[in-house]
C-alpha cells in the first residue's frame, strides 16, 4: 500500500516542482490591451475581417498587423473603441450594408419543388423552382446564414433589418443566386433585380423586374445608370442618389432607401 | 547494430504509429490541414514520445518493475524477492503523468519561442496529453524491452522506438498534409469536402503503408 502512494506522490511533487520551474522559465508577457479589445469587439466570432475570431483580430491590432477599423461587423463605434484602448485615432470608413437585389414577391413556380428546403439544394434543380432563374428562390439560406438576426423571412421573401446589419458578408456568400451585395449606407438608389433576361421575358413573369426600357439611362444626369446585358447597372462612384431615375422607373424596380432609411434613423449617416 | 537499424525502420514504416497501429489518428486528422503545422506538430510529437519512452523506462525500472534494481526491493527488500514488489499495474497512471508533464512543458516554451506555431496547434498540443500514441509507445516500450537482462540495451531500443515512433507520426502527418493541401483546391462533390475526403486519403495512405509489411522478407 504505502509503496505506491509514495511512487505517485513523490513523481507529482517532482513534476509539479519541475513545471514551476520551467514556467518561470518560459514567462510569456501578454498584453493587457489583448483582452481589453476582444471585450469591446462584437464577439460573434464571424471572421469577416480576414482573422481567425475576434480573439486573432484583437492580437493582430495590439501586435500592429490590423487596423484599428478592422471589424467589419462592428462598425464605427467598435472602431472607436478599439482605437482609444490603442490611443490612435480611427480613421473614418463608409459603413456597408447588405442589399438584396430582387423583390420579386410574387414569381410563380415553374415545378413543384418537394426536395429539401434550403435555396442551394433547391438552387442545384434546374436553378430553383421560381419562374425567374434569377431571382431570390425564398427557403430562407440568408436568413439562416445571418449571425446579427438581421435577416427575416417574412411571407417566403428575405428583408435585411438595416439597423441590425453589420455587412459582415455572410448572407452574399449564402446566396446561391448572388442576390446580396455590400453597398455603402450613404447609397440610396439601388436597382432591385438581377435578371439579364430581355425585357419582353421578364415581364412575362415579374411585376417588379428590370425590363431594360433605359429610361433610367436617359433621366440620369450623372451618367451613373447604364443599361447592359438587359439590366440597369449602376455606377456608384457617380450615383449622388438624387432619386431621378427612381421616379421614372416603370416597374418600380429602382427603388429609393431614403425615406425608410430616414425613419430607421440611418439617414444622414452617423460620423463619429 | 543490425537490430537496431531493423528496430528503427520497422516502427517508421512497417509498424507505423499512425497506419499501422492506428494509433494517433486526432491529431493526425485535425493537425494535417497545412504542412507547416503538420511539421510543428511532428517534431512536438517526436520530442514528447522521445523523453516520455526514456523518463518511462527509468520510472519503469527503477521504480515499478520487479527487478534487482527496483529502489523499494533494495530498501525494504530484505528477506523477499523482487517479485514482491511488483507495482506495474500503476504503470498506466504514472506514464500519464509523465506524458501530461513533458506535454506542458512543450506547451510553455512553445508559447515563448514559436507564438504562431502555439496559435495554430490550438487544443491539439495540450490534447498530445491523451494521444494514445505516446502513452501507446510507452506500454509498447515496456512489453516489448521491459524484461531485456540488459539494462542499457533495454534502455537504448526504448528510447530508438520512441523516437522512431514520432519520426513515423511526422512522416506520415507530413505526407497527409500535402496531400489535404491539394485536396482544399480540388473541386468536390460537397458531402466529401474536408474529413471526409481527408479519411478516405488516409484509408488508402494505410493500405499503401501495408506494402512495406513485405520489407522484412
Amino acid at each position: 500500500m504505502l509503496p505506491p502512494i509514495i511512487i505517485l506522490g513523490a513523481l507529482g511533487l517532482l513534476f509539479g516542482f519541475g513545471l514551476f520551474v520551467a514556467s518561470r522559465l518560459f514567462r510569456v508577457h501578454i498584453d493587457a490591451r489583448v483582452g481589453r479589445i476582444e471585450h469591446v469587439l462584437p464577439g460573434s466570432n464571424c471572421g469577416a475581417c480576414g482573422l481567425a475570431g475576434c480573439g486573432g483580430l484583437a492580437r493582430a491590432v495590439v501586435h500592429g498587423s490590423a487596423d484599428v477599423a478592422a471589424c467589419v461587423a462592428g462598425g464605427e463605434e467598435v472602431a472607436q473603441l478599439v482605437a482609444d484602448i490603442m490611443g490612435v485615432e480611427a480613421k473614418k470608413k463608409d459603413k456597408l450594408v447588405a442589399i438584396l437585389k430582387c423583390q420579386g414577391r410574387d414569381v410563380a413556380d415553374r415545378y413543384l419543388y418537394e426536395g429539401v428546403r434550403t435555396c442551394s439544394a433547391a438552387n442545384l434543380l434546374m436553378g430553383g423552382p421560381k419562374e425567374c432563374l434569377f431571382g431570390c428562390i425564398g427557403f430562407g439560406d440568408c436568413e439562416k446564414a445571418c449571425p446579427f438576426d438581421a435577416i427575416h423571412m417574412i411571407n417566403g421573401f428575405p428583408e435585411v433589418d438595416e439597423t441590425k446589419c453589420t455587412a459582415c458578408g455572410k448572407c452574399v456568400t449564402a446566396c446561391p443566386k448572388l442576390l446580396y451585395q455590400l453597398l455603402p449606407l450613404s447609397r440610396l438608389v439601388h436597382v432591385r433585380c438581377r435578371s439579364l433576361d430581355t425585357g419582353r421575358a421578364v415581364r412575362k413573369i415579374c411585376k417588379v423586374g428590370c425590363i431594360a426600357c433605359g429610361k433610367c439611362e436617359a433621366v440620369c444626369k450623372f451618367d451613373a445608370v447604364h443599361v447592359r446585358d438587359n439590366l440597369a447597372v449602376f455606377d456608384y462612384e457617380k450615383c449622388t442618389s438624387c432619386g431621378a431615375c427612381v421616379k421614372e422607373c416603370p416597374t418600380d424596380t429602382i427603388m429609393g432607401y431614403r425615406a425608410q432609411r430616414k425613419k430607421l434613423g440611418l439617414w444622414p449617416v452617423k460620423t463619429v | 547494430m543490425q537490430s537496431y537499424i531493423l528496430l528503427f525502420i520497422s516502427i517508421v514504416l512497417v509498424n507505423n504509429f499512425i497506419l499501422a497501429k492506428f494509433l494517433g489518428l486526432c491529431p493526425f486528422i485535425g493537425v494535417s490541414k497545412s504542412r507547416h503545422q503538420a511539421v510543428g506538430m511532428g517534431f512536438a510529437v517526436i520530442f514528447v514520445m522521445t523523453m516520455a519512452s526514456a523518463v518511462a523506462w527509468v520510472i519503469h525500472h527503477y521504480l515499478l518493475a520487479p527487478t534487482p534494481h527496483n529502489i523499494f526491493y533494495q530498501w525494504l527488500g530484505e528477506g523477499k524477492t523482487p517479485a514482491d514488489f511488483d507495482f506495474t499495474f500503476m504503470q498506466t497512471i504514472v506514464f500519464i503523468l509523465v506524458i501530461a508533464t513533458l506535454v506542458q512543458l512543450v506547451e510553455m516554451f512553445l508559447m515563448k519561442a514559436i507564438p504562431p506555431l502555439y496559435e495554430s496547434l490550438g487544443i491539439y498540443l495540450p490534447l498530445i496529453t491523451t494521444n494514445c500514441a505516446v502513452l501507446g509507445v510507452a506500454l509498447l516500450n515496456v512489453s516489448d524491452f521491459g524484461m531485456l537482462r540488459n539494462a542499457s540495451e533495454s534502455f537504448a531500443k526504448t528510447v530508438l522506438q520512441g523516437f522512431g515512433g514520432g519520426v513515423g507520426f511526422l512522416l506520415v502527418i507530413f505526407l497527409m498534409s500535402g496531400v489535404r493541401e491539394r485536396l482544399e483546391h480540388m473541386d468536390l462533390p460537397r458531402a466529401l469536402r474536408g474529413a471526409p475526403i481527408a479519411f478516405i486519403c488516409a484509408g488508402l495512405m494505410a493500405l499503401a503503408f501495408m506494402g512495406f509489411a513485405g520489407l522484412g522478407h
